[in-house]
């Protein structure tokens, strides 16, 4: 940009010089046009001696010429001072919206790149999310049949525990009737055979006891 | 080991210390009358013992019942107190001594015929027997059983249709 505006000065500097340059070259021209046109007469003496009112004369016509000379220059200097300025106007156009124009585009550039890095980063985000999201579902869905696994397991154990607390109950409940029944009236003497046949049956475990 | 057959009814140690103070005393009467029947006086009758004592006497000695044959007879006796095995018999409730005599006839004849059996009764057995001696306990009782096999109730009901 910089680069730019220094450029478009070192250009309207070089066109200033040029007009500067044109300008005095005309007048010089004209200057020395001037002269040749009055330069041989004056270096003769003139041989006839002028009236004053011819010098006079001679002097507004040079006048008038110096005049529409000056006048001409002007126009002409006004003329190329315009086109200058037109084409420098031009030139100021073509770089300003050149400039504008390589900026625009420039800009355009760097909103295309963010946009799509932004859409690239967004559509990352999004398969991320989506990719986070199956696994929580997967978790989750891991999770639950772990814990519908554990409650089941446990309910069966519950089961199983009030199934033996049950068995255990009935049969202390059994145990407890019999033992109440038959500590009365008991019949020794129909339990001597037993009696002795229990002897005989661990007749062993005695021998080996005793010694 | 002793060498003396004791008869089935005398079957613990306190029926063997009735036994050896009743020969005692028997022994004692006999010193007497010996002496009496020396000095030519008329002997007191001796006092009846009991049967088991007399067949103790008669089965050990014989005929020859004399002081020393019964001293030595007590020294034997008083020895088989003293060395003899002990078993202890409970059952669910008092045994009558016809159960007494099987059940220590079946243990002289089978483990030592100088063992002594003493008898206790509990009702909580239930039945069976608890033979206890000086170093273990057999619970043979109809109550271990029944709690030992408690937990195959569940089964046997089960099974019931």
């Amino acid at each position: 940009m910089t680069n730019t505006f220094l450029l478009f000065f070192l250009i309207l500097n070089a066109v200033l010089v040029g007009v500067a340059i044109t300008i005095a070259v005309q007048h010089g021209r004209a200057h020395l046009e001037e002269k040749r046109s009055s330069g041989p007469t004056t270096s003769k003496k003139p041989d006839i001696p002028l009236s004053a009112d011819a010098r006079k004369q001679l002097a507004e016509d040079a006048r008038q010429k110096f005049i529409s000379v000056i006048g001409k220059s002007s126009i002409e200097l006004e003329q190329d001072l315009s086109k200058t300025a037109e084409q420098m106007d031009k030139q100021l156009q073509k770089f300003g919206s050149g400039i504008l124009a390589g900026q625009m585009e420039h800009y355009d550039k760097v909103l295309q790149k963010l946009r799509q890095q932004a859409e690239t980063t967004m559509t990352g985000a999004q398969v991320a999310i989506t990719n986070h999201q199956k696994e929580l579902l997967a978790q989750l869905d891991e999770h639950q049949t772990k814990l519908e696994a554990e409650a089941t397991a446990a309910a069966e154990e519950h089961h199983q525990l009030l199934i033996k607390e049950i068995d255990d109950k009935l049969s202390d409940s059994v145990m407890s009737f019999l033992i109440e029944t038959l500590q009365h009236n008991v019949d020794l003497g129909a339990q001597t055979s037993y009696l002795i046949a229990s002897l005989d049956e661990h007749k062993a475990e005695l021998i080996k006891e005793l010694g | 080991m002793s060498k003396i057959n004791l008869p089935d009814n005398i079957s613990s140690p306190q029926d063997l210390s009735a036994l050896i103070l009743e020969i005692r005393s028997y022994r004692k009467q006999l010193g007497h009358n010996s002496i009496l029947s020396r000095t030519k006086k008329t002997a007191p009758k001796i006092t009846d013992i009991s049967k088991e004592a007399l067949s103790v006497i008669n089965t050990e000695l014989g005929q020859k019942i004399t002081s020393g044959s019964l001293d030595k007879l007590i020294r034997e006796l008083e020895s088989f107190h003293s060395h003899a095995e002990q078993l202890t018999i409970t059952l669910v409730s008092p045994a009558t001594p016809d159960i007494k005599e099987q059940l220590v006839g079946w243990c002289r004849k089978n483990l030592r015929h100088d063992i002594l059996v003493n008898f206790s009764y509990n009702s909580n057995i239930l039945g069976g027997l608890v033979v206890r001696t000086s170093s273990h306990i057999f619970d043979w009782s109809w109550r271990r059983q029944l709690l030992a096999n408690s937990d195959k109730f569940a089964g046997y009901l089960t099974n019931v249709q």
